[in-house]
């Protein structure tokens, strides 16, 4: 496949800070023994409510 | 959330969404009156959003010493963009595009088009199309990217992160038009770079906003991606899962924190670029972007902390 060129997006640092916080995503698992009003509240924390209405982007 | 940049909520109050869009739909409707009812029922949202991201590129136009009547049909030609590009990203995430939008989004690009062509210079007269030409290829390119993570599940690497802001590049050539009609050419350059670096982190706070949605369409994000690895889940058992409980794993098993970590190192490289391009309402854009991400990561942690104690 032809590859347009695109731009250098990152310098070598940010682009190995990005990659260093991409690794600990291998390593996730979900926590297990959670009550449930704080499963609600985490629930909370990754809504599309979360970052507010479509005006305040 | 941490207020956005003054210069972005003046022009919005100035120019507010709805006579933006109307100017669209009277555009639309002498180019294709056939399809006028079509344009009259389409809602607001699909010319644009009344958001401060939207009028980015007409606040840096404004603080660079572009007039306030230069303004508007150029937030028109944004808004024309915008509903070709909306069209298509409707049936590219969910397959379900309806008819009279899939209509609209070809005459919504022959105006944009031409409205293109009717700003470029006489002395060079397919600079901004062959800009969108151009573009439109970065655009490809992200949803290559996009497509390829929908067949299996891998972990993204950085540099894909990076690539999927390109998904906003169409809007580059406005980027181009405010910056040769502001004398600031030269700074067209670190702007486009830094408003693709915005809109990588902006790309992946949206994905983590949507892990249900874009599960339910197979469209496997960044963090709908890490969220299912942390999850084990496999592609061929992915119907016994309850979308309602990704939201729960993302920040029980922090992938939401790593994921606004990814966004936060976007936002400081788009900042940068702003710097050198002296694009300061960008600049403070990338700021408050970058505010909001430490803000709910601090949340998250609080969260994490008492859950643990539960």
């Amino acid at each position: 496949m032809i590859r347009v060129i695109t731009p250098d997006l990152t310098d070598e640092a940010t682009g190995a800070a990005i990659d260093a916080a991409l690794e600990k995503l291998d390593a996730a698992a979900p926590a297990q023994e959670i009550s449930p009003p704080r499963r609600r509240k985490l629930r909370e924390l990754v809504s599309p409510q979360a970052n507010g209405d479509q005006d305040s982007w | 959330l941490v207020d956005l940049p003054r210069e972005l909520l003046d022009v919005r109050d100035q120019h507010p969404w709805p006579s933006v869009a109307a100017g669209a739909r009277q555009r639309l409707k002498r180019r294709a009156p056939e399809l006028s009812d079509y344009v009259d029922e389409m809602p607001e949202t699909v010319f644009g959003l009344g958001s401060g991201f939207f009028y980015l590129p007409a606040a840096q136009g404004r603080a660079w010493g572009l007039g306030n009547d230069w303004l508007p049909e150029f937030l028109i030609l944004l808004a024309l963009g915008h509903a070709h590009f909306a069209a298509q990203d409707l049936q590219i995430d969910s397959g379900r595009c309806p008819p009279a939008l899939t209509l609209l989004s070809d005459v919504a690009l022959l105006e944009y088009l031409s409205a293109l062509r009717d700003r470029t210079p006489t002395s060079s007269f397919t600079q901004y199309t062959d800009l969108h030409d151009l573009y439109y290829r970065w655009y490809v390119r992200a949803l290559d990217v996009e497509l390829r993570h929908r067949t299996r599940l891998h972990p993204y690497r950085s540099e894909e992160v990076l690539l999927l802001g390109l998904k906003a590049a169409p809007g580059n050539t406005a980027l181009h038009i405010v910056a040769d009609a502001s004398n600031h050419a030269q700074a067209a350059g670190e702007l486009v770079l830094g408003v693709m670096q915005l809109c990588a982190g902006l790309q992946v706070i949206d994905d983590l906003n949507d892990l249900a949605r874009d599960f339910e369409d197979r469209n496997f994000t960044m963090p709908l991606t890490a969220t299912l690895r942390a999850m084990r889940a496999e592609l061929g058992s992915l119907d016994q899962i309850d979308p309602e409980d990704l939201s729960l794993a993302a920040v029980s098993s922090r992938v939401a924190d790593a994921c606004l970590e990814v966004a936060q190192h976007c936002f400081e490289l788009s900042g940068s670029s702003a710097a050198r391009a002296e694009a300061f309402v960008l600049r403070d854009l990338a700021d408050v972007w970058h505010r909001r991400a430490a803000e709910r990561r601090q949340e998250i942690v609080a969260a994490l902390g008492a859950a643990s104690l539960a």
